[in-house]
C-alpha cells in the first residue's frame, strides 16, 4: 500500500479516483469467506465465529449487528490480526483485502497493515488511549510508523488530525486523563483515520458514550467517512445507529450471519425470525402498542451451541428440521441473504403482517 | 512543581526531628550508664560521678533532649563518639560514600537485571522461561542475604580462593557484597515488573497499540513499561532505602567501613551518640530516596503530577486564556 510520503490532498485524490474505478467494476474491497474463531480454554471451548461470510465494497458501510457476546468483536478483531493468543484460535477460512489473504500473513506484514490500511475505533474511550502519553504523541505515533516523515512532519499531521476532529491543537501536549469521554474518542478516531486506511473497523464507536455525545461523533464520522472514503465496518447493537450510518446491514446471532443485505433489505423486507424480533422488540414512535413483543429466551451459550438452526430454540416458527439440520445461507432476493429454513412456510408477507 | 518539591523538603524536617526525639528517647531509657562508657571500665565512683555531672546526664529528661536536639539541628553536629572520642560528623562523613556506593550499584542492578526478567516472565506467561524465572525470583527474595553472604565467602574466598573474603579495595572486594545486597532487590523488583506488566498487558490501550501496527517492542517500551512502572518505582525506592540501612549486616560480614559496619560496632560498644548519629544519617537519607521516588512517580504518571501540581496550573489557565 503506498501511501509512501505523498501530501493530504493528492491522497484523497487517489482515494477518491479509485473509488470511482472500483465502484464501476464493482469489485469486492473486503471479503471475508468462511471465517471461524473459537476461544479454547482448559475448561471449556467458545465457538466465538463459525463460518462468517461478507463482503463490503470501497466506500461502503457495512452495519454488523447483534446481541453483546454474538460475535461482532471477534470478528472485527480477526480482520485486524489482533485477537488475543492464547485463547484464541482462528478454526479457518480467509480474509481477502483488496485480493491479499491477510488472515495467513506474518506478523510482520501486518505491522504494516494495521493503522495503515485497516484501523479501529474501539468500544469504550475511557481505556482505549494510553494514560501516560500525551494524546498527541499517541497520534503521531501511528503516522510515524507507517509513513515516511519527518518529526516535525509527522507533529503537524498530528495536530491537523486533532483539528479535524474538533480538538484544538493547541492540546497536543495533554494526557488523556484531561479530556471528557467524547472527546477521547474523537482522539481514538484520529488515531484510526491518521493514516487515511482503507478499511475502518468501528467497534460500537458510541456505546459508551451518552447520547448527545454520541450524535456529535456519528456526525464527525459520517464527514470524515465522506471526505475520506474509507470502507467501515460499524458494530453495534443500536438499530437506530445502523439506520442512520449504514449501506449494507450483515445480523449476527451466536456466532453466524443470519441475514444479510441492503439497509432497505433489512429494514423493510426482513426475513430471518430473529430480525423480526429484534423490530418487534423497538417501539415505534408513532405506534400505540401496548407491550412490545421481546424474543423470548436467551442467546444460546458459546460453549455448546444447539445442533441445526442456532436460533430454534427462541424461533415461533421452528419446525422439526431446524433442530437437526445445519442451515445454509440463501438469496432471497439479489443482494439479500437470509440463513432460515423456513422462508417458504409462512410467508414473508404473511410473516409481517403478524 | 517546584512549590510541592519544596513543600515536601520542608516536611522532612519534622520528619528527621521525630526520628531523632524517638532515638533520643529509647536510648535514654535504655539501661545502662554513658559516663561508664566514655569512661571504660575501672573506674572509681567519684569519678563517674564527676563524669556524668559534667556530661550533663544528671539534667532532666527534657533538658538533655533539647541540648541534644540543639546540638545536631542548630549546630549540625552529631556529637563525640563516646568511645573513640572521634567526630561522629566527619565518620560518618569518611563512611556514607561506602555505604553509598554498596547502595547504588546494588539497586543499579535490581533494576538492570529485575525489570528485564520481569518483562520477559510477563510476556511468556506460563511458559517454561516464566516458571524458571519465577521460581529463581522467589529464591531471591526467600533467601536471607547474610546466609548468601557467608555460602558466597564459603565459595569464592575459601574454596575457590578468587575474590578476598572482607576488607576493601578493588574491585574484586566489591563483588560479593554487592552480589549479597543486591539479589533481594533484584527478586522483588522482577516479581513487582512481573505482576504490573501482566495487569498492564490486557489493558485496552495495549490493543489500541497494536491495532496501531507498532513493532512488539515499540508496544513493550512505550505502552506497556511506563504504565508499569509505577508500583516499580515504589518497590526500588523500598529496596534502596533497605539496601541502605540492611546493608548493616552486609558490611558487617565484609568489614566494609561503611554507616552499617559503624552503626553495628556502636551497638556492640554501648556507643549511644554514635548509634544516634547512625539512625539519622540513615532516616535522612530514607526520607531523599523516597522523596526521589514521588518525584520520578510524578515524572513517569502525568496523573500523579496533575494531583500534585493540578490546583497551581488550573489557577493559573484561565488568566492566559485572558490575556
Amino acid at each position: 500500500m503506498g501511501n509512501g510520503a505523498s501530501n493530504d490532498a493528492g491522497n484523497g485524490a487517489s482515494k477518491t479516483m479509485r473509488g470511482a474505478d472500483v465502484g464501476e467494476e464493482k469489485q469486492k474491497f473486503l471479503e471475508v469467506r468462511d471465517l471461524s474463531v473459537r476461544y479454547e480454554t482448559k475448561e471449556e471451548t467458545v465457538y466465538a465465529v463459525n463460518g462468517v461470510s461478507f463482503s463490503l465494497e470501497k466506500g461502503r458501510t457495512l452495519g454488523l449487528v447483534g446481541e453483546t457476546g454474538a460475535g461482532k468483536t471477534t470478528i472485527a478483531r480477526a480482520i485486524l490480526g489482533i485477537l488475543p493468543s492464547p485463547p484464541a484460535v482462528v478454526g479457518g477460512g480467509e480474509i481477502l483485502l483488496g485480493g491479499d489473504d491477510i488472515l495467513g500473513a506474518s506478523e510482520r506484514e501486518m505491522h504494516d497493515i494495521r493503522g495503515n490500511r485497516v484501523t479501529m475505533i474501539f468500544q469504550d474511550p475511557m481505556t482505549a488511549l494510553n494514560p501516560v502519553m500525551t494524546i498527541g504523541r499517541q497520534i503521531e505515533e501511528v503516522i510515524e510508523s507507517h509513513e515516511r516523515v519527518s518529526k516535525d512532519e509527522a507533529r503537524k499531521r498530528a495536530e491537523e488530525m486533532l483539528e479535524m476532529v474538533g480538538i484544538l491543537a493547541e492540546r497536543y501536549s495533554e494526557y488523556p486523563h484531561q479530556f471528557s469521554g467524547g472527546m477521547k474518542q474523537r482522539v481514538v478516531i484520529a488515531i484510526a483515520l491518521a493514516c487515511n486506511p482503507d478499511l475502518l473497523l468501528a467497534d460500537e464507536p458510541t456505546t459508551a458514550l451518552d447520547v448527545t455525545i454520541q450524535a456529535q461523533v456519528l456526525d464527525l464520522m459520517k464527514t470524515l467517512h465522506k471526505k475520506q472514503n474509507t470502507s467501515t465496518i460499524l458494530i453495534t447493537h443500536d438499530l437506530g445507529v445502523v439506520s442512520e450510518m449504514c449501506d449494507e446491514v450483515a445480523i449476527v446471532y451466536a456466532g453466524e450471519i443470519v441475514e444479510m443485505g441492503s439497509l432497505e433489505d433489512i429494514f423493510e423486507r426482513p426475513a430471518h425470525p430473529y430480525m423480526l424480533g429484534l423490530l418487534g422488540a423497538i417501539p415505534a414512535i408513532d405506534g400505540d402498542e401496548e407491550k412490545l413483543s421481546p424474543i423470548p429466551g436467551m442467546t444460546p451459550d458459546p460453549t455448546s451451541l444447539p445442533p441445526g438452526c442456532k436460533f430454534h430454540p427462541r424461533c415461533k416458527y421452528a419446525a422439526e428440521a431446524c433442530k437437526s439440520e445445519p442451515v445454509g445461507m440463501k438469496e432471497i432476493a439479489p443482494g439479500h441473504f437470509c440463513r432460515c429454513l423456513n422462508l417458504a412456510a409462512p410467508n414473508l408477507a404473511a410473516r409481517e403482517a403478524e | 512543581m517546584l512549590k510541592y518539591i519544596l513543600k515536601r523538603l520542608l516536611m522532612m524536617i519534622p520528619v528527621i526531628l521525630c526520628v531523632a526525639i524517638l532515638v533520643f528517647t529509647i536510648i535514654y531509657f535504655t539501661p545502662g550508664d554513658a559516663a561508664q562508657v566514655v569512661a571504660g571500665q575501672g573506674t572509681p565512683a567519684e569519678k563517674l560521678d564527676e563524669l556524668r555531672e559534667s556530661m550533663g546526664l544528671n539534667d532532666p529528661y527534657f533538658v538533655q533532649l533539647g541540648r541534644y536536639l540543639h546540638q545536631v539541628f542548630v549546630k549540625l553536629d552529631l556529637g563525640t563518639a563516646m568511645v573513640n572520642k572521634t567526630s561522629i560528623t566527619s565518620d560518618m562523613q569518611a563512611r556514607f560514600p561506602y555505604s553509598m556506593t554498596l547502595a547504588l550499584i546494588g539497586i543499579a542492578f535490581a533494576i538492570c537485571v529485575g525489570i528485564p526478567l520481569g518483562v520477559y516472565s510477563a510476556l511468556h506467561q506460563n511458559k517454561v522461561g516464566d516458571r524458571i524465572a519465577v521460581v529463581v525470583s522467589m529464591l531471591g527474595v526467600s533467601v536471607p542475604h547474610f546466609w548468601l553472604a557467608l555460602m558466597l565467602i564459603l565459595l569464592f574466598s575459601v574454596k575457590l580462593g578468587w575474590l578476598p573474603a572482607y576488607g576493601v579495595g578493588g574491585i574484586a572486594y566489591w563483588i560479593m557484597p554487592i552480589i549479597a545486597n543486591c539479589v533481594g532487590g533484584m527478586a522483588t523488583t522482577a516479581r513487582q515488573t512481573r505482576s504490573s506488566m501482566l495487569e498492564v498487558i490486557h489493558c485496552d490501550y495495549i490493543v489500541t497499540a497494536r491495532s496501531k501496527g507498532l513493532k512488539q517492542s515499540q508496544i513493550i517500551l512505550r505502552h506497556m513499561l511506563p504504565n508499569a512502572l509505577i508500583p516499580i518505582i515504589t518497590v526500588t525506592g523500598m529496596n534502596f532505602g533497605g539496601m541502605l540501612g540492611g546493608g548493616l549486616i552486609i558490611e558487617q560480614i565484609f568489614t566494609i567501613p561503611g554507616v552499617g559496619f559503624y552503626l553495628t560496632k556502636g551497638i556492640t560498644q554501648r556507643d549511644y551518640y554514635a548509634v544516634m548519629g547512625g539512625v539519622i544519617l540513615l532516616s535522612v537519607a530514607f526520607s531523599v530516596i523516597m522523596l526521589a521516588t514521588d518525584l520520578i512517580q510524578a515524572f513517569v504518571d502525568p496523573r500523579i503530577k496533575a494531583q500534585y501540581a493540578g490546583d497551581v496550573k488550573r489557577r493559573r489557565k484561565p488568566h492566559a486564556r485572558e490575556a
